[in-house]
């Protein structure tokens, strides 16, 4: 399979496409084996990348992050209430 | 003539005042018009989170350690930050020099095997060996090719990934960030 179909697999993904909602991307699945794997492969690798950056241990740190901000600003600033 | 005189110091005080404030704002706080220090903060610290977390490999202690120095760094360089043209850029090489810091003392970027919590529930110890493929493959990627994904993962628009890897247009970020996507799926594939 070639890079070309790969991309256009990922673009169609990319605006919320499934092979249920979008013949076009069914047709690109269904056209070969490699093809089908591949977009099984990006799911399950997509679906990792997500639950693993937008998780909790990252809403934690975000979370962690903006409270030590707060608390670091209440300190008198020399610039920001010029 | 007095009256005259009131209005001459009170118009003086005005213009003096006002030159000052300019100055202050043109040479203090140069971006602050753009975004407040604060918010300047806190977008750089998310916009960097996922860097922190790919570097550290799913270490959160570690990673917290990088976004706390960086941040520390930047409310220390305050004038540095707001004067610079490239805030994300300054922030982003603080942010690497603490991680090669580290590195070199051997205290970090360990795997998830050597120091993360105890697996004990069985679900949860599956997940994590998942994420722990998904970190192995991207271990093999270039340094831009991991800040690409690890943004995408954290929900970040392309604008957003180009302002944290500057030096590229966003027709190559777009090409590179497929490339990339393929990349992972098939070394997903591999290791499934």
């Amino acid at each position: 399979m070639n890079e070309e179909i790969q991309i256009q697999i990922i673009e169609l993904m990319d605006t919320g496409a499934t092979i249920e909602s979008s013949p076009e991307l069914k047709a690109l699945v269904d056209a070969s084996k490699e093809a089908r794997e591949f977009y099984e492969s990006l799911l399950v690798s997509e679906s990792m990348l997500e639950g693993f950056f937008s998780g909790d241990k990252a809403k934690e740190l975000n979370a962690k992050a903006e409270a030590f901000i707060n608390e670091q600003l209440e300190k008198p600033s020399q610039c920001y209430f010029n | 003539m007095e009256a005259l005189a009131r209005v001459n110091t009170e118009t003086a005080i005005k213009q003096t005042n006002s030159i000052e404030l300019k100055h202050s704002k043109n040479k203090v706080c140069k971006n602050r018009i753009k975004m407040p220090f604060k918010e300047l903060i806190e977008h750089i610290s998310k916009k960097l989170m996922p860097y922190a977390m790919v570097l550290t490999s799913n270490d959160s202690d570690d990673a917290w350690d990088l976004i706390q120095h960086t941040i520390e760094k930047l409310l220390k360089n305050r004038e540095t930050l707001e004067s610079s043209d490239y805030p994300m850029a300054y922030a982003k090489k603080i942010l690497k020099n603490k991680f090669r810091d580290d590195y070199r003392k051997g205290k970090k970027n360990l795997s998830i095997q050597a120091n993360d919590i105890e697996i004990t529930n069985k679900g949860f110890q599956e997940e994590k060996l998942e994420y722990q493929k998904m970190l192995d493959c991207l271990e093999a990627f270039d340094e831009t090719d991991k800040i690409i994904l690890a943004m995408l993962g954290a929900g970040h628009s392309y604008t957003e990934i180009q302002e944290v890897v500057s030096d590229l247009s966003m027709a190559n970020l777009r090409v590179k960030a497929n490339r990339a996507r393929i990349k992972l799926a098939q070394c997903m594939d591999r290791k499934l």
